[in-house]
C-alpha cells in the first residue's frame, strides 16, 4: 500500500513537472520549427517573464485584487512585453542572420541571452523576489494520502490548453496553415505566395511571448533570481531535442519523458536527480538519433 | 618532389614558442600565469575548431578538458606519478582514448543533435565527478610538488619551467593539429559540412573521418586540461561544466577558424576582455561579453582573425610578404 | 563473359509505395546504355540502388559477377562504380580545382595517403589536367558556390569520371546544360568512354541525345522495364511511344 502511494506521488509529480516542461518548451519548439533556430534567448525571455510577473502580482496585490486578477495581470503584462521584445530581437538581430550557418545564429541568440541576464539583474537587483501570493491563495488539495498545491495541478490544465490551442491554431486557421507550410518547405511556401518573412517574424513574436508567459506562470512557484534562465534553457533544449525538434507532439512526448525521469530519480535516487535530464536525453538520442518524431528528410539526390 | 616553401604556420608557431621561451625571464609571473591559462583554453578551443571545420558544434570540449586535468590529478594522487612530462603525455593519451571510445557513438550525429549530445555526456560526467569522493567531490583535487624532466624545481624556478613546458606542449600540439588540418583528411573534414553524399561517393567514410577529428579534438582538449591542471595545481568538476565548453566555442567564434593560431589569439583576447570587464563593469560582465559576441556575429561573422586575413591580403596585393599571412592559409595558396 | 552489371528482380518501396517493382537488366562490358522514362518511373531510384546509396527491398545487384546488394557507395567507389548526380553534389565552399584534387586524392590513392598534405603540387597538376580535358580550366580558381549550374554539372561529371571507373552511372548529364552545349558535352564524354573502355548507364530526357549516344536503350515505366534493346527498336515500340514519348514534357524535370 505504501509502495502504491509512493508510485502515485511519483506519477503526479512527474505529470505536473512534465506540464511545466511543456509550458517552457512550447515557444522554443515553435520557433525552431519555423525559423530553424535553436533560440537560447528563450531562457532570457523566461526570466524576464518571471520578474514581470513578480512586479505585476505585487502591484495587483497591493491594490487589493484577488489571485485570479493577479495572475491575469501578470500573464497579460508578460505576453505584451514578450511580444515586444520578440519583435525587437527579430528586427535587430535575427533578420540579418537568416542566411548564416546555424552555429552563428545560435551564438547570436546566446549573446542576446547573456545581455538579458545582466539586464534583468541591473533592472531588478540581485536579491531574490517572490510572487507566491496567488499560489498560496489557491490552497492545497488532498489526493488520497497526498497533499498537493492546486496551482501546480492547474498548470497541467494550462499545459493541455496551450497544446490544444497551438495545435488548433496550426491546423485550422489560415495563418496556422501558412505556418505549417513554411515548416514543411520554406522555398515552396514562398513560391506559393506566402510571405515567409512575415510568418517568421510572427512566429518569433509568439515564441517569445510564450517564453515570457512561461516565466510568469512559473513565478509563483519559485524564488525569482538571476540565473533562473540558464537551467530552463537546458531543460527546454532537452525536451525539444528528445521530441525531434519542432513538433508540438514531440515536445509533449519529450516533456513527459524528462518529467518522469526527473520524478523517478528525485524519489528513488535523489543523488542523481539533477542529471536525469541529461541521461534521458543521451538514452533517447542513442536509440533514435534524430529524436522521437524526426521529420522525414527531403530527397537529397 | 620539388623543394617546397617552409610552412608559414609552422614557422610562426616556432618563432612564437622560441620568442616566448626567451622572453620568459622578463615576463612578470602573473602574466605568465594568465598566459598559461589562456594557452590551456586555446588548446581545448583548437579542438572545438577542428570539429567546427566539419560543421560540428561541440558543447562537450569541457569533457576532455576535464579528462586531461583529472588524469593528471588522479595519477598524481593515486599512482604517485609526479613527473610533469609524463603526466602531460599520459593525460593526452587518456583523453584521446576517451574520445576514441565516445567517437564510435557520437560520429553518427550532426547539427544540433551533436551539440546536445556532447553537452549531455559532459554534464553526466560533471554530475558523477561532483558526487564521487574518489574525484574529490565538488572541491576537486590538488596537485602537489611535481618534477619537470626529473628536476625538482621550487618557487620561481618551478613557475618558469612550467611556463616553458606549457609553451612547448601547446606549440607541438598546435603543429600536430596544423598538419592534420592541412592534410587530405583535413580537407575531407572541411568538405563534410558541404556535402557528405559526394564524400561517400568518393570512397571515403564520413563517419571515420569525423571519428578521427573527434579523437584529435579530445587529445587537444586533454592537453589543455592537463596544462591548466599543472599550472593552477588544482582541478575541479567545473572543467566539465557546459559553460567551460561554452567559453571554448566563444573563443573560436571570437577568433574565427582560419588557422591553428586563431584560437590562441581568441583565448588571449577573451582573457584581456575578462580583465577589462571585471575592472570596469564588475556587475555587467555577461552583458559586455554578450554585446561583443553579438557585434562579432553581426559584423565580423568570420571572427576577428578575419581582419588579419583581410589585412594580409592587402599586403600581399602590394607585393610584399608579411607575418599575418600565417592567418591566411585559405586565401594564399603556396 | 560475365556482365559488368546485373540486376535481378529489384524491388524498392518507400513507405508502401513501390518505386521499382521488379527490375531485371544485364549490361555487358563497354555498353553505353540510356535509360528513359517519365518522372517517377524509378530511374534515379535504380541508380541509387546500383551505386549502393539505397538497399533494395528485394532482389540482387551483381557487379562483375559479385553480389554487391546493399554495399555502401564508399566501398563501391573504390571498386570502380562512379556516379554523377542530377543535382550536382559538390563542395561548394571550395574551388573547382580543390574539388577535383579531393576527388583524385580520395579515389585514386590508398587510405594511407590521407595524411599527406592536401596542397600538393603533383595533385594540383593532375587535377588541372582533368579540368582542362573538360574545358574547365577557366573556372579552376572559382569557388564552386559562385559557378553557374551548367559548369557545376560538368564538374560533377568530371569528378565521377576522373578515376576511370569500370561502371559509370550518369543521372541526367545534360540537364541544366544549354541545348547548344549538350552535344559537345556528350561528344566529349563518348570519346572518353571509348578511350577508357568504360561501361556506362545514363539517365536522359533528351531523346535525341539518347538516340545518338546510347548503344542500347532501356525504357522504364512505373518501376518496370517496358522495353530494352537498340534505340530504334525501343523508340518504335508502341508502348514506349504511348507511355513515354507521348507524355514526355520537353523540359528536363525530376526523375
Amino acid at each position: 500500500m505504501q509502495l502504491l502511494g509512493h508510485l502515485a506521488t511519483i506519477v503526479i509529480d512527474g505529470v505536473s513537472y512534465a506540464a511545466w516542461l511543456f509550458i517552457i518548451s512550447v515557444g522554443l519548439t515553435l520557433v525552431f520549427g519555423v525559423l530553424r533556430i535553436l533560440n537560447i534567448a528563450h531562457g532570457g525571455m523566461y526570466a524576464v517573464g518571471a520578474y514581470l510577473a513578480a512586479y505585476a502580482i505585487g502591484a495587483a496585490a497591493a491594490n487589493g485584487f484577488g489571485a485570479g486578477a493577479q495572475l491575469l495581470f501578470a500573464a497579460t503584462l508578460a505576453v505584451a512585453c514578450g511580444a515586444g521584445l520578440g519583435i525587437l530581437i527579430e528586427w535587430t538581430v535575427l533578420r540579418r542572420l537568416y542566411r548564416y550557418p546555424e552555429v552563428l545564429v545560435l551564438f547570436a541568440t546566446y549573446a542576446v541571452f547573456l545581455i538579458f541576464e545582466d539586464a534583468t539583474k541591473l533592472l531588478w537587483g540581485g536579491q531574490s523576489r517572490y510572487a507566491n501570493a496567488p499560489r498560496d491563495a489557491l490552497g492545497q488539495i488532498r489526493l488520497g494520502e497526498l497533499i498537493y498545491p492546486v496551482y501546480d495541478l492547474a498548470m497541467v490544465l494550462v499545459a493541455i490548453l496551450l497544446a490544444v490551442a497551438v495545435s488548433l491554431t496550426l491546423s485550422s486557421t489560415r495563418i496556422g496553415r501558412c505556418v505549417t507550410a513554411v515548416v514543411f518547405d520554406r522555398e515552396m511556401s514562398a513560391s506559393m505566395g506566402i510571405n515567409v518573412n512575415r510568418i517568421m517574424t510572427g512566429t518569433f513574436l509568439v515564441g517569445a511571448a510564450l517564453g515570457t508567459l512561461a516565466g510568469a506562470l512559473t513565478a509563483p512557484k519559485i524564488a525569482i533570481s538571476s540565473g533562473i534562465g540558464v537551467d530552463v534553457i537546458v531543460l527546454a533544449f532537452a525536451v525539444t531535442v528528445i521530441g525531434g525538434l519542432g513538433s508540438i507532439g514531440g515536445a509533449m512526448a519529450g516533456a513527459v519523458i524528462v518529467g518522469m525521469a526527473r520524478a523517478v530519480t528525485a524519489h528513488l535516487f535523489p543523488q542523481i536527480e539533477l542529471f536525469a535530464v541529461y541521461a534521458a536525453m543521451a538514452v533517447v538520442l542513442a536509440v533514435r538519433p534524430q529524436g522521437l518524431f524526426a521529420r522525414p528528410e527531403a530527397r537529397k539526390i | 618532389m620539388t623543394l617546397r616553401k617552409p610552412d608559414t604556420t609552422i614557422v610562426v608557431l616556432l618563432l612564437l614558442a622560441i620568442g616566448a621561451s626567451i622572453g620568459a625571464w622578463w615576463i612578470p609571473g602573473w602574466i605568465r600565469f594568465i598566459s598559461q591559462m589562456a594557452i590551456s583554453a586555446a588548446l581545448a578551443s583548437l579542438g572545438a575548431m577542428v570539429l567546427l571545420r566539419a560543421g560540428l558544434l561541440s558543447f562537450g570540449q569541457g569533457l576532455f578538458y576535464f579528462a586531461g586535468a583529472y588524469t593528471a590529478a588522479l595519477s598524481y594522487k593515486y599512482l604517485g606519478l609526479n613527473e610533469a612530462v609524463l603526466l602531460i603525455l599520459f593525460s593526452i593519451a587518456i583523453s584521446g582514448g576517451v574520445a576514441a571510445a565516445i567517437g564510435f557513438f557520437i560520429s553518427n550525429y550532426r547539427g544540433i543533435f551533436f551539440a546536445m549530445l556532447t553537452l549531455a555526456i559532459s554534464m553526466l560526467v560533471y554530475g558523477i565527478a561532483v558526487k564521487v569522493s574518489l574525484f574529490g567531490g565538488s572541491d576537486g583535487l590538488n596537485i602537489g610538488l611535481i618534477s619537470i624532466l626529473g628536476f625538482r624545481y621550487r618557487g620561481p624556478d618551478l613557475q618558469l619551467a612550467m611556463f616553458l613546458i606549457c609553451i612547448w606542449t601547446a606549440g607541438l600540439m598546435a603543429m600536430v593539429a596544423h598538419l592534420f588540418l592541412r592534410s587530405r583528411l583535413g580537407k575531407v573534414i572541411e568538405a563534410i559540412e558541404d556535402n557528405e553524399v559526394r564524400l561517400e561517393y568518393l570512397g571515403t567514410s564520413v563517419r571515420s573521418s569525423i571519428h578521427a577529428a573527434y579523437v584529435l579534438a579530445g587529445a587537444l582538449g586533454g592537453a589543455g586540461g592537463v596544462l591548466a591542471a599543472l599550472s593552477a595545481r588544482h582541478v575541479d568538476p567545473g572543467f566539465a561544466y557546459w559553460t567551460t565548453a561554452g567559453d571554448f566555442v566563444f573563443i573560436v567564434i571570437l577568433s574565427g577558424q582560419a588557422s591553428v593560431l586563431s584560437p590562441f589569439f581568441g583565448a588571449f583576447a577573451l582573457e584581456v576582455l575578462r580583465t577589462f570587464a571585471a575592472a570596469n563593469f564588475p556587475d555587467a560582465w555577461q552583458m559586455v561579453l554578450g554585446t561583443i559576441m553579438l557585434l562579432i556575429v553581426l559584423f565580423v561573422p568570420k571572427g576577428l582573425g578575419h581582419i588579419f586575413i583581410a589585412l594580409g591580403a592587402r599586403w600581399k596585393a602590394r607585393g610584399r610578404t608579411v607575418v599575418p599571412a600565417a592567418m591566411n592559409e585559405e586565401t594564399a595558396r603556396p | 563473359m560475365t556482365p559488368v552489371l546485373e540486376c535481378v528482380d529489384i524491388k524498392k518501396s518507400f513507405g508502401g509505395v513501390l518505386a521499382t517493382q521488379g527490375i531485371d537488366l544485364s549490361i555487358s562490358e563497354r555498353e553505353i546504355v540510356g535509360i528513359i522514362g517519365a518522372n517517377g518511373a524509378g530511374k534515379t531510384t535504380l541508380l541509387n540502388i546500383v551505386s549502393g546509396y539505397l538497399t533494395p527491398s528485394a532482389g540482387r545487384v551483381l557487379f562483375r559477377g559479385a553480389d554487391i546488394t546493399g554495399t555502401p557507395p564508399r566501398v563501391l567507389a573504390k571498386r570502380g562504380i562512379a556516379r554523377s548526380f542530377q543535382i550536382p553534389q559538390l563542395f561548394v565552399r571550395s574551388t573547382a580545382r580543390e574539388n577535383m584534387m579531393l576527388a583524385l586524392a580520395l579515389l585514386c590513392e590508398p587510405r594511407s595517403a590521407l595524411l599527406r598534405p592536401f596542397g600538393d603540387r603533383d595533385l594540383e597538376a593532375r587535377a588541372d589536367i582533368v579540368l582542362k580535358s573538360y574545358g574547365l580550366t577557366g573556372h579552376a580558381d572559382s569557388v564552386v558556390g559562385n559557378l553557374p549550374q551548367g559548369v557545376r554539372k560538368l564538374l560533377d561529371i568530371a569528378m565521377a569520371t576522373c578515376a576511370e571507373p569500370k561502371l559509370l552511372l550518369l543521372d541526367e548529364p545534360t540537364s541544366g546544360v544549354s541545348s547548344e552545349e549538350k552535344h559537345d558535352l556528350m561528344k566529349g564524354l563518348a570519346k572518353r568512354f571509348a578511350a577508357d573502355a568504360m561501361t556506362v548507364l545514363f539517365i536522359e530526357h533528351d531523346m535525341e541525345i539518347v538516340r545518338e549516344y546510347a548503344s542500347r536503350v532501356i525504357a522504364l515505366y512505373d518501376g518496370r522495364v517496358i522495353a530494352d534493346g537498340m534505340a530504334n527498336a525501343v523508340f518504335a515500340d508502341p508502348e514506349v511511344k504511348r507511355l513515354i514519348l507521348g507524355t514526355r514534357d520537353g523540359s528536363a524535370g525530376h526523375a
